[in-house]
């Protein structure tokens, strides 16, 4: 093997792509057992983490800079280096997503409604979707990139009918608006949650087989 | 392997091989190389680049032992048919090579010696020279000292220089071999702008074991190992996503 310098750098950044995923999943988790625990410990720590997340967000940044100044990466390289840059900003935008549901955790004051079964649903159905795409990358899989994306169509619809029953119960009692608009956001964080997921899949495709796919 | 990448072709190459001796130095080589366009010729030292190169315009000829089969066309003709004058063929397919290799003799000289040879007229040769030079990016850096020895000048000047006096004999096509090797990076961003510029009058192929300046100056890239054309495409394609693994291999530095 040549350039071994140039490899060991990939590696390192692969490492830290597959360690920032590890990290946002964990922030997820979290957040959504503090929405379901109400639990405002959890969710400060959701919080807390987040500075971590962001500064492995701008070492993996930093490490493609200097990847691309100092060893001018081509083909398979170029499409690995690139990648990891824009899985890294998804990533760090869902591990932000988890930090606003975790802000919201601590502004709810009251038992919630029923449809907090279907959110938690969505929040399980985020967290697998990123460790999968997540897989899909450290095992350069275009093909679990492509299955992961699907289950978005699940998010999709359980945002929709969710939120129209959050609406219809809000309708119903005005008493609940206050945390039923909270949880509308929450919907709204996690649907993003899963567009991101569908963005990790794209890069995932391209970085495999240079083949550009649009899965959202 | 053969390409066609749909362009209007300036050279046609079938089936050609080569040996130098007993070595087969090109195996079945086929490639069609679009009109007003620069192709980039890559690949590691020994694989055949320069000598397919040389195969355009004959410059293999000089080599005793090559023999050469198959067929190279351009613009619609036979190079290797009998009736081919070469000295003719030299001047419409011009070359400039690693070593800038000015005459020795002054500036103004070694732009007006081909022309002169192929028979301008001398009321005509300072516009000949003047317009090559301009053509060359060399003239604001030359034209008050036109006399002045050829030798005086820098080694990015010199190269200039060599193919100024390429142009003044109005090729169709040129042929560059590692033309930037053994100059400084400003001298050789200036002859990669050069070639740009000059892609719009002429079709250029250039050998450069650069990956950068091949990446950043051509339209098409073909990457030649061990005698064999592996892989030809747009160049932004072969960056990008190159088809063949021996490709990759080359171009992200991961041979040996």
């Amino acid at each position: 093997m040549t350039r071994t310098r140039y490899q060991q750098n990939l590696d390192l950044l692969k490492d830290n792509v597959i360690k920032i995923g590890e990290e946002a999943r964990r922030s997820i988790d979290n957040a959504m057992i503090s929405l379901e625990n109400l639990d405002v410990d959890l969710a400060n720590k959701v919080i807390e983490d987040d500075q971590a997340i962001d500064e492995l967000d701008d070492s993996i940044e930093k490490c493609v800079h200097q990847l691309i100044a100092r060893q001018s990466p081509t083909a398979g390289d170029m499409r690995f280096v690139t990648s990891c840059l824009k899985i890294s900003i998804d990533v760090e935008r869902m591990a932000d997503m988890a930090v606003d549901i975790a802000a919201i955790v601590k502004r709810i004051d009251e038992k919630h409604a029923r449809p907090i079964t279907e959110i938690i649903e969505m929040g399980t159905i985020a967290s697998l979707m990123l460790q999968q795409s997540i897989d899909a990358f450290k095992e350069i899989d275009p093909e679990l990139a492509k299955e992961t994306s699907k289950e978005d169509d699940k998010m999709d619809e359980l945002f929709s009918s969710t939120s129209r029953e959050i609406i219809e119960m809000m309708t119903n009692d005005k008493t609940i608006i206050d945390n039923a608009s909270h949880l509308l956001f929450v919907l709204r964080y996690l649907e993003r949650i899963g567009d991101h997921a569908c963005n990790i899949c794209e890069s995932v495709v391209y970085m495999a087989s240079g083949e550009r796919v649009y899965l959202n | 392997m053969s390409s066609d990448l749909g362009k209007k072709t300036e050279i046609q190459v079938k089936d050609l091989n080569l040996w130098y001796g007993d070595n087969h130095a090109l195996h079945d080589v086929s490639i069609n190389i679009p009109k007003n366009s620069v192709t980039a010729l890559i690949g590691p030292s020994g694989c055949g680049k320069s000598t397919f190169l040389r195969c355009l315009n004959r410059m293999n000829d000089l080599i005793p032992s090559c023999r050469i089969e198959g067929d190279v066309h351009i613009d619609g003709e036979n190079i290797y048919s009998k009736n081919i004058d070469v000295v003719d063929l030299r001047k419409r397919v011009g070359m400039v090579f690693q070593k800038p290799n000015p005459f020795p003799m002054s500036i103004y000289d070694n732009v007006s010696y081909g022309p002169k040879i192929h028979g301008a007229k001398k009321s005509d040769l300072d516009g000949i020279v003047e317009d090559a030079l301009k053509s060359g990016a060399l003239w604001k850096e030359v034209s008050d000292r036109l006399q002045s020895s050829a030798l005086d000048l820098s080694g990015g000047q010199q190269q200039r220089l060599c193919i100024a006096r390429t142009l003044a004999v109005k090729p169709e096509v040129i042929l560059f071999d590692e033309p930037c090797s053994a100059l400084d990076p400003l001298s050789t961003s200036k002859i990669e702008d050069l070639i740009l510029e000059l892609k719009k009058d002429y079709t250029i192929v250039i050998v450069t074991h650069n990956m950068q300046q091949a990446a950043r100056v051509s339209d098409h890239t073909a990457f030649f190992l061990v005698g064999d054309m592996v892989e030809f495409g747009k160049t932004e394609q072969i960056f990008e996503s190159p088809q063949e693994k021996s490709t990759e291999d080359y171009i992200t530095g991961r041979f040996g």
